[in-house]
């Protein structure tokens, strides 16, 4: 019998601090979720995948939450969980040639608002950046984001030199495919 | 052309961004949608997995106790000896799978931990279905051996040609088999498997 009571004590606990973690992890998400829209955009071409990836990183996220304890920094512990959601990613999709899904993303780019020479760089450097594989497209993100190597390393789990090994690499591809476009 | 060029220009993406934000009503909506990863797949099919044995036990069990003579104590202690120790090994392979945390370790682990769970799954699908083979080839032999008997035949009652052929048909059917479980192990998470190598392989290779 006390052991019933003190179960069922632990449970509404569990849910009374789910409750309480629950608006200010919406918070951090409604404040943060650029870099969500960033990954998804990074590793989908069509509307249908990027919102699947998008609820998949927000379930991810919702279920470390409950277990993160501010060991690192919000926006680092968020792009760890995104890009490991988007890498180990599995959903049984019908393979549709790259062409179509750029042309996908050409086509949001191309309808939105603002400097149109702008949107035409984003586009080429999307297209660069989709020749990449997976874990190159993930190091580039983070650097362009402003993180430092030390960060990249951190989230990607590998060491501080073979981040800068990494990173000279895939500057020297996107160059081959952005350098006539922005010449 | 110089990299600060393209950080400038991908920082610049906010226009495109906005379009798509999220309020924390539609936020709090999609909280409450189902998980498509490849672990969920994998432990929602433990799940059906486990119903299914357990479904098999209870056909098994109404089976021996409605349309058999005399239902044995060890026929009844086999089924539940069969169910149990399912029970076992999925909630031990449940929790295996479970220790896998895409939350909580960096890209190169995760993929570490993930490949290595995806891998001992596709394994455990060949040889469970590899295990299958032999029994059931063996249940054929014996069904068949029992009827020979209740015929009144022997063994010289066929011809070498009669045998040669009965053992081409088990032979066959169990290459058979064994290409259709390889088949299958590969169909299920192969190529997932092949692309979180191919990541783990990227990120372990030399710095040179």
């Amino acid at each position: 019998m006390q052991v019933e009571v003190i179960f069922s004590k632990q449970k509404a606990e569990k849910r009374e601090f789910v409750k309480d973690l629950k608006p200010a992890f919406i918070r951090l998400i409604t404040t943060h979720q650029g870099i969500i829209h960033k990954v998804c955009n990074m590793y989908c071409d069509s509307p249908e995948e990027r919102r699947d990836l998008f609820q998949e990183i927000l379930l991810q996220l919702w279920k470390g939450y409950k277990s993160y304890q501010g060991r690192s920094k919000e926006t680092t512990w968020m792009y760890r969980v995104a890009l490991n959601t988007s890498i180990s990613n599995f959903r049984k999709r019908k393979r549709r040639p790259e062409e179509f899904g750029i042309s996908e993303r050409e086509f949001q780019l191309a309808s939105s608002e603002g400097d149109p020479d702008h949107a035409e760089k984003l586009k080429v450097m999307y297209k660069a950046i989709g020749g990449l594989s997976k874990i190159e497209k993930a190091i580039i993100m983070l650097y362009l984001e402003e993180h430092s190597y030390d960060e990249i390393a951190e989230i990607v789990g590998i060491t501080r030199n073979h981040v800068g090994v990494k990173i000279n690499r895939i500057k020297q591809k996107l160059k081959k495919v952005v350098q006539p476009h922005f010449s | 052309m110089k990299i600060e060029e393209l950080k400038h220009i991908w920082q610049q993406q906010v226009t495109l961004l906005d379009r798509h934000r999220l309020d924390e009503r539609q936020i709090h909506d999609l909280l409450k949608s189902r998980s498509l990863t490849a672990l969920s797949h994998i432990n929602r099919n433990i799940l059906i997995e486990m119903g299914l044995v357990a479904f098999l036990g209870l056909v098994w069990l109404y089976w021996l106790l409605n349309f058999t003579t005399e239902p044995s104590t060890a026929d009844v202690v086999y089924i539940f000896a069969f169910v149990i120790g399912s029970g076992i090994f999925y909630y031990i392979k449940y929790r295996l799978l479970n220790s896998v945390s895409l939350r909580t370790s960096d890209l190169k682990n995760g993929l570490t931990r993930l490949s290595r769970v995806m891998k001992g799954y596709m394994r455990y699908y060949y040889w469970l279905g590899m295990l299958v083979l032999p029994i059931a080839t063996g249940a054929f032999c014996y069904g068949f051996y029992v009827e020979m008997i209740q015929k009144g035949n022997t063994f010289s009652s066929y011809s070498f040609s009669q045998w040669l052929l009965f053992a081409g048909v088990i032979i066959g059917f169990n290459l058979a088999a064994m290409w259709i479980v390889r088949r299958a192990a590969r169909w299920l998470y192969g190529r997932h498997y092949d692309e979180l190598k191919a990541c783990l392989a990227e990120l372990e290779e030399a710095e040179d």
